[in-house]
């Protein structure tokens, strides 16, 4: 609600030429009407049912936003998480959190310790570390070698390991590279991967 | 891009005529400031990026109805179209101040 005092004359006396005002409280309020538009060329009517106390329409924007309601390119699905060392198994993978990759750039936050995995995957780990601290990423291998930054760092990521994932939300299975933090972390840690090649 | 043309009709006819562009970016902005940013002390001043366009129809008819006709540079649907109509209601009057 908009709100506005403004003095209007109401009379003006001829003789002294003495003007009178009175003060009247403005009021604009803005009503809105959506509506969607699914084909090419399509013709829509509206209404808008103005209210009883309305005396005048003072103002009118339109706008027009395409781009926020069309489906997002998806480019596919990326795991992150921690767990123990040395993992690759795709069921380790598919425990881990997920994320669709919908831009060049995503960033993405990892708790160290926040899932139990299983246990067939812990049997594969080395002996140098036992606990659930590295940080694992991994994506499609079609996607390339992104640019990983952990904690602001960039980190290497030439030779990943490589797994065969079934997306379940996709039904599509493919092969993903596998990358694991150099050190382990014990903290939240920020993640930033810029793809180097985007496809859907 | 243009999406297309839109059409406002009161009692009488005709009030409203324009091109409509894709403006994503500006009706986030435009909704931003609308909502959160209003301040009564200005009165009736608008954000200057609203583009807000000045009519004078008369407010007692009832309804307002509209006509959109897509121009067919679209490649996505849906899309959306909103209209924001700012209503003036009737005035009240107010004792004189000193």
């Amino acid at each position: 609600m908009f709100r506005k005092i403004e003095k209007r004359q109401i009379t003006a006396l001829g003789g002294d030429k003495q003007e009178e005002y009175q003060s009247l409280l403005l009021k604009r309020k803005l009503l809105a009407v959506e509506i969607e538009i699914h084909a090419k060329g399509q013709y829509e009517t509206f209404a808008q049912k103005l209210p009883f106390n309305a005396t005048k329409v003072v103002g009118i924007v339109v706008c027009s936003t395409v781009s926020d309601m069309s489906e997002p390119t998806v480019f596919g699905r990326c795991y992150f998480g921690t767990g123990p060392g040395k993992q690759s198994s795709e069921s380790f993978i598919k425990s881990l959190d997920s994320e669709l990759i919908l831009s060049e750039r995503t960033v993405i936050r990892i708790q160290p310790n926040e899932k139990e995995h299983h246990k067939d995957d812990e049997d594969e780990d080395d002996d140098d570390h036992d606990h659930d601290d590295w940080t694992y990423y991994a994506q499609p291998k079609r996607l390339g070698n992104p640019v990983i930054k952990m904690g602001g760092k960039a980190v290497e990521s030439r030779n990943p390991a490589t797994t065969s994932i079934l997306d379940d939300a996709t039904g599509i299975r493919e092969d993903y590279y596998i990358w694991k933090s150099q050190e382990d972390n014990h903290s939240e840690i920020e993640i930033e991967i810029i793809q180097q090649v985007l496809q859907p | 891009m243009k999406t297309g043309e839109i059409a406002l009709f009161e009692k009488k006819g005709l009030f409203f005529k324009a091109d409509v562009y894709d403006s994503q970016h500006q009706e986030n902005q435009e909704e931003t400031n609308l909502l959160s940013k209003i301040d009564f002390s200005e009165g009736f001043d608008f954000p200057v990026n609203l583009n807000m366009e000045v009519v004078d129809v008369e407010g007692n008819t009832g309804y307002i109805t509209g006509a959109y006709k897509d121009a067919g540079n679209v490649r996505e649907f849906p899309y959306r179209i909103k209209v924001w109509l700012l209503i003036e209601e009737e005035p009240v009057p107010l004792k004189d101040r000193p």
